[in-house]
C-alpha cells in the first residue's frame, strides 16, 4: 500500500510539472483530488484496514495530499504569471543606455593586432627614432649612392649638418633603418624583431600619404631559409585574416635583401583563384627577403656563419587587405575627420 | 617600372603555344608581375612591373628570354628566336670603303661608355608599315613616321634607347659630346625649352647649337622632318646617374630616360645599331653613308662569382641535384662549371646582368625564383629568443593608457609630423627652433613639430560644427633639435575637450594616473605661461611625488587667444602631458590592505570659506589632524560654501561619537586658525 502510495506521489507531481495551462491543472486537481479521485480511492480501502494501520495511512495520505495541492498551487501561480496582462507591455526595442563610445584610430587598432600575432611567435617589438641618419637609413642598408631613394625627389632631408661618418639627416622613409640600430644594439645572433614605426616619404595621392607606418620583421641566427620566413608570414596571413588565408612569394628587388620577394594575400572571395574583385585570386601586401650579406657585415655581423630574413610592411595597407574595410583614398587615415574615426 | 609589351610581339622571339593567361601567371610567379593582360580585338598586351635592377628584362627581347627559361618549369615547352647577341657574329664587318664622316668629340669617356652612330641616306620618310604602327599603339606608343616610329619600336623591342638626327642639321658635321655649364638652352622635340642647371649630358654642333639633351630627349633643331632625306642613328649608353639627374631636376622624364639610368648593357649598343640598319634598309629604303663608328673603351669582361651548393640547399630547405642547379643557370644565360671535390660552382655572368648579379646570393636568388618560390616549403623559425624589448614598459603602458581613454569615450586622432610656419606662429611658437626639412612637398609640411597642439588644434577647426561634445586625444611624437645630434623624440599625450569642462577632464587624468601607478599627484597653480596660449587663472602644472621630488607631468587648463588664430570660438579645454615620464612613473605595484573589521563612521561638514582656499589644503589639513581620519571626499560647492565628507575609522574597534567630536573640533578650530573660514551650522 506504501509502495503504491508513493508511485501516486510521482505520477502526479510528474504529471503536474509537464500541464501546459490551467484547464490541465484543473482536470490533474479533480483526478487526483476530487471525490472520485485516486486519493479518495485509498480512503475508501480505510475500513478494511487495522487500526494502527488507518493512522499510519492517513497520514500518508494527509501528506500526500498537501504536496499535491502545494504542487497543483506553484504550477497553477507560475501558469498564470507567464499569461500576457495588458497593463505589463514592455517595450525591449528602446535603445539601452550605453557608456559613451570611445574609438581608437584605425592604425592602432592594427597596430596592437600585428603586435600581439608577432610577439607570440617571440619577435620583440622595438621602436627606433623616425628622425635618422642617412647610415641607418640607407648606406648600411647596401642602398649605392645613386639609389632614387635617397635622391630628395623620395624622401625628405633635414637642414642640418650632416654627420661626419652617418652622413645626412634624413626622416626614415622604412622601418628598416630598425634593423641596423637592433644589430648595433644585441650585437650577435639570435635576432626576432618587430619594429612598428611612423615613416615618411616624399609623396602624397590618393594611394600615398607623406606619413604612413610599417612593420618590420628581422630574424638573423644559423641557417635561415626561405621556407622559415613563408612559415612566418602564413602564421601571420592566417592570425590576422582568418585560417583559410594564406601568402605567396613573388620575385621581386630590393637592395637590402636577396633575394628578395613581394608578398602576396590571397583573395578573400575566391581564395587565390581569382575572381570579378581581385582578377588575379592575390593581393600585394609588402615586401620581404633574406636579409643582404652587405647589410649584416655592415653591422659587423659575421655574413659566413649567419643569415636571416626581413619584411616591411605598411600597416595602412596590411589593415586595407581585411574584407569590408574597402577605403578608396589613404588620406583619409590622417585626415581625423570625425565621421571616418567615429566608425570605427 | 611598368611596359606594356603586346602578344604577338612577344611571339617574334619567343616559340611556345602558352596561352596568354598562362603567360602572365608563369611570369609573376617567377619573372616580373604581369598587373594586367588586356585584350584588344584579336591582340593581347601584357602590363608588366619590372624592378629597376632588371633593366634586361625591360623589352620584347628581354621578356622572352625569361619566359623561355620559366615556362618549361610549369611543363609548357617554350624557345628564345632570333637572339641579337648571338646574331651578331654572324654581321658583315663595318664596310671599311666609306669614310667616317663625323668629326666626333667625347669630352670624358666615362659620361659616355659607348657610342655608336652611322649616317643612312636616300631615305624616303613615309608612314610605318601597318604592323609596326599596330604594335607602337598597343604597346602605348605613337606612330608618327617611318624614322621616328623604328626608334620607338627597337626601343621596345630590345631595351636600348635610339635616337635619330636630320643629318644636314648637324652644322659643319661636328659633334661635341659634353656636360653643360648653367645656364645653357636647349629647346627638345616636345618645343619644351629648357635652363640647364649644369652637368647635363649635352652635344653641340660645329655652329656651337646644342642638339641633343643626351638620354633624355633630342633638340628641336635637329629633329627629323617630312623634308629629311639622310639621318645619323644614333645608339649608346650614359652614366646613369647623370641621366636620373638631369631628367628629374628639369622634370622631363622619357621612356629612354627611365631606361638609360638603369644601365643597360653596352653590349646591346652595337646589335642594335645593326638591327636599325636592317629596318631602315626594308622600311626607307635607306642605305648606309658612313663607317660605323663604335667608341667604346672598356668592353665587357666577364665576371665569374663562386656559388656554394650547400648555401644553395640552406636557403630553400631541401636538396637539389647539381644538374638541376647547372641546367636552370644556363638556360638563364650563365656559364657554370660545377666543381665536385668543393662542391661549388664557378659562374660566368651575362653581359646583360652584369650590374646586377654580385654575389652567390643572386645566383641563389636565380634558382630559386625559376625553381619556384611557391613550390618552396613553409617552416616556422624556432621560437625563442629570451630577451627583453629596451621599450617593453613604454609599449605596455602606451597601449593600456590608449585602451583607458578609449573606454572613457575618447576619440583617438592620429596627426602628421610636420607642421607649417603658420600653424606654429598661430601657437605663439617660434618656427626658428624647430628642425626644418630641406625639401618639403609642400608648405603645410615644412618642420617637424616641436609641440602637438597645434596640429590638434588644426583638427578641430576642420571638424567644428561635427559635435558639440569633443573629446579628442593623440599621443605623438615631437622633435626637440640639439647641436650635431639626432633630435630627441619625445612622445607627449594630448587631450582636448571642448567646452570648459575641466573637471570632466580632470577626472579622466586622475583616474588615469591611479589606473596606472601614479599616485601622489598634486595640481599647482600653472607659472611661467603665456597668458595668450592659455588662460592663467584656469591652468596647472601637474605634478607627481617621488622620493620627495616633484616631477612635472604637464598642464591642464583653458585655451586664451590662441585658438582664434585656428578660428575656433568655442572655449578649449586641453590637457599636455610628458608621456615619457608618464610611462616612466607608471607601476604595476598593488598593495593589500586589510579589510577593516570595524565600520567607519561618516560625517558631513560644511565650510565657508575664505575666497582664496583651495580644496587641496583644506583636505589635506584634515587628514593630517588625526590619524583616524582615513578618507575626507568633497561632496559639493556653491558659492563659498563647501561640503565634505569625512571618514572616521579605527582598526581596533568601534569608534564612539565622543572620540569623533573632539577630533572634529580640531579640525574647525585648525581652519579658523588659519583664517581660511568657519563651520556652517553648529557642531
Amino acid at each position: 500500500m506504501k509502495e503504491s502510495l508513493h508511485n501516486l506521489r510521482n505520477e502526479a507531481l510528474a504529471l503536474i510539472q509537464e500541464a501546459r495551462d490551467i484547464k490541465e491543472i484543473n482536470s490533474l486537481k479533480i483526478s487526483f483530488l476530487g471525490r472520485k479521485g485516486k486519493l479518495n480511492e485509498y480512503t475508501k480501502k480505510f475500513s478494511e484496514l487495522k487500526k494502527e494501520e488507518k493512522i499510519e495511512l492517513g497520514q500518508l495520505i494527509n501528506e500526500l495530499k498537501k504536496a499535491i495541492e502545494g504542487a497543483l498551487r506553484r504550477k497553477e501561480r507560475s501558469l498564470k504569471s507567464d499569461q500576457p496582462k495588458k497593463t505589463d507591455w514592455f517595450d525591449f526595442t528602446l535603445p539601452g543606455k550605453r557608456p559613451e563610445q570611445g574609438h581608437l584610430h584605425l592604425v592602432s587598432q592594427a597596430i596592437a593586432e600585428i603586435s600581439d600575432i608577432f610577439e607570440k611567435i617571440g619577435f620583440v617589438r622595438v621602436r627606433y627614432p623616425q628622425v635618422e641618419w642617412d647610415w641607418y637609413a640607407f648606406e648600411a642598408l647596401n642602398m649605392p649612392k645613386n639609389h632614387p631613394a635617397r635622391d630628395e625627389w623620395e624622401t625628405l632631408f633635414i637642414k642640418a649638418p650632416p654627420h661626419k661618418k652617418y652622413g645626412q639627416m634624413v626622416l626614415t622613409p622604412q622601418t628598416s633603418s630598425g634593423q641596423i640600430r637592433e644589430m648595433e644594439r644585441l650585437k650577435k645572433p639570435p635576432i626576432k624583431m618587430i619594429n612598428i614605426a611612423k615613416c615618411h616619404r616624399r609623396q602624397q595621392d590618393i594611394t600615398h600619404t607623406i606619413m604612413f607606418h610599417q612593420f618590420e620583421g628581422l630574424l638573423i641566427d644559423k641557417n635561415i631559409s626561405i621556407a622559415n620566413l613563408k612559415g612566418v608570414l602564413d602564421y601571420f596571413a592566417k592570425s590576422f585574416y582568418g585560417p583559410e588565408r594564406k601568402t605567396r612569394l613573388r620575385p621581386f628587388h630590393f637592395n637590402f635583401t636577396e633575394p628578395s620577394f613581394e608578398v602576396d594575400i590571397n583573395c578573400p572571395f575566391c581564395l587565390g583563384k581569382g575572381c570579378r574583385t581581385c582578377k588575379s585570386g592575390w593581393h600585394e601586401l609588402g615586401g620581404a627577403g633574406m636579409v643582404h650579406p652587405n647589410v649584416l657585415k655592415a653591422s659587423g655581423f659575421d655574413s659566413k656563419k649567419y643569415n636571416g630574413f626581413a619584411f616591411g610592411f605598411g600597416v595602412e595597407r596590411t589593415f586595407m587587405m581585411r574584407s569590408g574595410i574597402k577605403i578608396d583614398d589613404l588620406r583619409l587615415f590622417y585626415s581625423n575627420d570625425l565621421r571616418f574615426l567615429w566608425q570605427f | 617600372m611598368n611596359i606594356l609589351i603586346p602578344h604577338n610581339w612577344l611571339k617574334e622571339y619567343l616559340e611556345t603555344n602558352a596561352s596568354p593567361k598562362k603567360i602572365a601567371d608563369c611570369l609573376s610567379l617567377c619573372g616580373a608581375s604581369v598587373e594586367k593582360v588586356i585584350k584588344k580585338n584579336s591582340n593581347y598586351v601584357y602590363d608588366i612591373e619590372i624592378t629597376t635592377n632588371r633593366v634586361d628584362m625591360m623589352s620584347v627581347l628581354g621578356i622572352a628570354r625569361e619566359l623561355s627559361v620559366i615556362l618549361p618549369q610549369f611543363g609548357i615547352k617554350a624557345r628564345l628566336k632570333k637572339d641579337p647577341y648571338k646574331l651578331l657574329d654572324q654581321r658583315p664587318s663595318p664596310k671599311y670603303g666609306l669614310k667616317r664622316i663625323l668629326d666626333l668629340t667625347i669630352q670624358d669617356s666615362k659620361i659616355c661608355p659607348r657610342f655608336t652612330a652611322v649616317v643612312i641616306k636616300n631615305l624616303k620618310i613615309k608612314p610605318s608599315p601597318k604592323l609596326i604602327q599596330e604594335r607602337l599603339i598597343l604597346a602605348g606608343l605613337r606612330p608618327i613616321n617611318n624614322i621616328v616610329d623604328l626608334t620607338n619600336y627597337l626601343m621596345r623591342e630590345l631595351g636600348q634607347p635610339f635616337h635619330a638626327f636630320d643629318w644636314n642639321e648637324i652644322k659643319k658635321q661636328k659633334m661635341v659630346l659634353r656636360l653643360s655649364k648653367k645656364g645653357e638652352k636647349i629647346t627638345t622635340l616636345d618645343g619644351k625649352t629648357f635652363d640647364l642647371p649644369g652637368d647635363d649630358i649635352i652635344i653641340e654642333d660645329g655652329d656651337k647649337r646644342i642638339i641633343d639633351l643626351c638620354g633624355i630627349m633630342g633638340g628641336k633643331n635637329s629633329q627629323i622632318t617630312s623634308k629629311t632625306k639622310s639621318i645619323l642613328l644614333f645608339v649608346q649608353t650614359y652614366d646613369p646617374r647623370l641621366i636620373r639627374k638631369s631628367s628629374m631636376n628639369l622634370s622631363q622624364r622619357t621612356e629612354a630616360s627611365a631606361l638609360f639610368e638603369k644601365s643597360p648593357d653596352p653590349e646591346m649598343v652595337l646589335p642594335a645599331l645593326y638591327k636599325g640598319i636592317d629596318l631602315l634598309k626594308k622600311n626607307a629604303q635607306g642605305e648606309i653613308g658612313s663607317k660605323i663608328i663604335d667608341v667604346y673603351n672598356k668592353p665587357y669582361k666577364v665576371k665569374n662569382v663562386d656559388l656554394n651548393h650547400l648555401l644553395i640547399e640552406q636557403y630553400l630547405s631541401f636538396k637539389i641535384k647539381p644538374i638541376k642547379v647547372i641546367k636552370i643557370l644556363k638556360s638563364l644565360g650563365f656559364e657554370t662549371k660545377y666543381k665536385q671535390s668543393k662542391n661549388t660552382y664557378l659562374v660566368s655572368i651575362p653581359s646583360w646582368r652584369a650590374k646586377d648579379i654580385n654575389l652567390q646570393e643572386d645566383l641563389i636568388e636565380e634558382i630559386a625564383r625559376i625553381y619556384g618560390y611557391h613550390n618552396l616549403p613553409s617552416k616556422l623559425p624556432r621560437a625563442v629568443v629570451g630577451y627583453q624589448s629596451p621599450n617593453k614598459s613604454d609599449l605596455e603602458w602606451e597601449k593600456k593608457i590608449k585602451t583607458l581613454l578609449k573606454g572613457w569615450g575618447l576619440t583617438e586622432i592620429m596627426t602628421y609630423t610636420m607642421q607649417s610656419r603658420k600653424q606654429i606662429i598661430n601657437f605663439n611658437l617660434d618656427p626658428t627652433f624647430h628642425l626644418e626639412i630641406k625639401n618639403p612637398l609642400i608648405q603645410d609640411w615644412q618642420y617637424l613639430r616641436k609641440n602637438l597642439l597645434p596640429s590638434i588644434l588644426s583638427v578641430i577647426k576642420d571638424n567644428l560644427g561635427k559635435s558639440d561634445n569633443l573629446k579628442l586625444f593623440e599621443i605623438g611624437d615631437v622633435f626637440i633639435p640639439q647641436n650635431n645630434n639626432l633630435p630627441l623624440e619625445k612622445r607627449k599625450l594630448a587631450i582636448v575637450f571642448s567646452k570648459d569642462r575641466f573637471f570632466e577632464l580632470k577626472g579622466i587624468l586622475e583616474s588615469m594616473f591611479k589606473e596606472i601607478g601614479i599616485l601622489k599627484v598634486v595640481f599647482k597653480k600653472a607659472k611661467n605661461i603665456n597668458p595668450s596660449t592659455w588662460q592663467s587663472a584656469k591652468t596647472a602644472t601637474i605634478y607627481a611625488k617621488k622620493n620627495g621630488q616633484e616631477i612635472n607631468l604637464g598642464k591642464i587648463g583653458l585655451l586664451s587667444e590662441v585658438k582664434t588664430n585656428f578660428e575656433i570660438k568655442d572655449e578649449l579645454i586641453l590637457a599636455y602631458l610628458n608621456f615619457d615620464n608618464l610611462t616612466r612613473l607608471a607601476s604595476k605595484k598593488k598593495i593589500y590592505q586589510p579589510i577593516p573589521k570595524y565600520p567607519a563612521l561618516i560625517e558631513d561638514l560644511t565650510f565657508t570659506l575664505d575666497r582664496s582656499v583651495y580644496y587641496g589644503s583644506l583636505e589635506k589639513l584634515i587628514l593630517n589632524t588625526n590619524p583616524l581620519v582615513k578618507k575626507v571626499e568633497f561632496l559639493n560647492k556653491f558659492k563659498r560654501n563647501l561640503s565634505l565628507r569625512i571618514y572616521y575609522q579605527d582598526s581596533k574597534k568601534n569608534l564612539t561619537d565622543k572620540e569623533i567630536e573632539k577630533i572634529r573640533k580640531q579640525i574647525i578650530l585648525k581652519v579658523q586658525r588659519k583664517g581660511w573660514g568657519r563651520l556652517l551650522g553648529k557642531v
